[in-house]
């Protein structure tokens, strides 16, 4: 009995110590997002290049959230259009309950071109055997529909590219807001 | 003195089986709601009612008295967080639990409400691992302790109820199926 208990406290204490070093990074990520000022979706778009790769703050009306799977969830602007895709990564899990919400999102903003060398570089790595993302002839499919999608959309743009953003989550706080009525 | 691995075999397999009591019930059910995600949404009950408006009472541009107006003309006591347009023709109402959806010109839309799935959710939650914190860590050791109470499960008996003659059958059995469904599907 002694033996059992001793072997479960063990454990248990190995666990605790181990989360030690987790609570150290959490502290050093909030004192840096304090420095980070709130945007907005749409502030944040008209400068993309200035915020491609960099943690960011943002703040939006959730207005979608994936019913699937909950790890992504579309944030609305203040102007009722502009939208962003945030990814929740570290976050888990989006719950439905956040749809119509407005929160203060942290992440790191991407910003990918898509561009004819783009799809060409895509469809060789498609292409070589014994890649590293191996994809079952339905996947590869699938990535050609998503190649042909996008030259149609290419076509139609000034320049032949598309540009495409979203947010790799972090972290994420809704706003205490007064219900609309 | 030598150790009684009978009885420290036994004394593990009762004292660990009582402590995760609870995680066994937490992820068998949990297990249950996922092995059937294509048939329910294991984490949320919802519901979608049709709802008919005059198209009168709507309008590309509506104000949050009018909203609420026509909440009431439709019997939803839910409060709204906020009202927007997602493109000319859609109304679209975020609800505290749900969301109102019409197109202005017919009048037609529907009324989706959506709840937390009582018990389900919060085991999920768990299954999930949503947390992300110390409990990554206890429930690695629940799957640790998972594996101790079937490796121990298979000594507590003695004789002919025991491993050596009944329990091998059952054990390769168990074993047997899990395989042919890799084998049949994989």
């Amino acid at each position: 009995m002694k033996l059992n208990f001793s072997v479960l406290a063990l454990l248990f204490f190995i666990g605790c110590t181990g989360n030690s070093n987790r609570a150290t990074e959490a502290e050093n990520r909030q004192a840096a997002s304090e420095e980070l000022n709130e945007m907005d979706v749409v502030g944040l778009l008209a400068n993309a290049d200035t915020y491609d790769g960099r943690e960011v703050l943002l703040k939006g009306t959730v207005v979608h959230v994936c019913k699937h799977s909950g790890k992504r969830l579309h944030l609305m602007g203040a102007d009722d259009k502009t939208r962003i895709r945030i990814e929740a990564g570290k976050i888990g899990q989006f719950g439905r309950e956040l749809e119509g919400s407005t929160i203060v999102a942290k992440g790191i903003f991407r910003r990918q071109v898509i561009d004819e060398e783009y799809l060409a570089k895509w469809e060789g790595e498609l292409k070589k055997e014994g890649g590293k993302h191996q994809k079952s002839r339905d996947g590869r499919e699938e990535e050609r529909g998503k190649m042909r999608r996008y030259r149609e959309m290419m076509k139609e743009r000034d320049g032949g590219q598309i540009e495409q953003y979203w947010i790799d989550g972090i972290s994420f706080d809704p706003v205490d807001e007064e219900p609309a009525m | 003195m030598g150790i009684n691995w009978r009885k420290l075999n036994n004394a593990l397999h009762r004292d660990v089986g009582y402590f995760f009591f609870g995680m066994f019930i937490i992820y068998a059910l949990s297990g249950i709601a996922l092995n059937h995600i294509d048939d329910w949404d294991p984490n949320y009950i919802i519901d979608n009612k049709r709802v008919t408006v005059e198209p009168a009472k709507l309008g590309p541009s509506m104000s949050a008295a009018q909203v609420a107006r026509l909440m009431e003309e439709l019997n939803v006591n839910k409060k709204i967080k906020k009202h927007y347009f997602p493109n000319s023709r859609t109304l679209k109402v975020f609800l505290h639990g749900g969301a109102l959806t019409l197109n202005i010109r017919t009048g037609h839309g529907f009324l989706e409400t959506v709840g937390r799935r009582p018990l389900f959710y919060e085991v999920n939650y768990l299954h999930y691992n949503h947390t992300k914190s110390l409990w990554t860590w206890f429930s690695d050791i629940f799957a640790g302790g998972m594996i101790l109470l079937a490796a121990t499960g298979l000594f507590v008996l003695r004789g002919k109820k025991g491993f050596k003659k009944r329990g091998i059958w059952f054990v390769l059995i168990g074993i047997l199926i899990p395989l042919l469904f890799l084998f049949i599907y994989l």
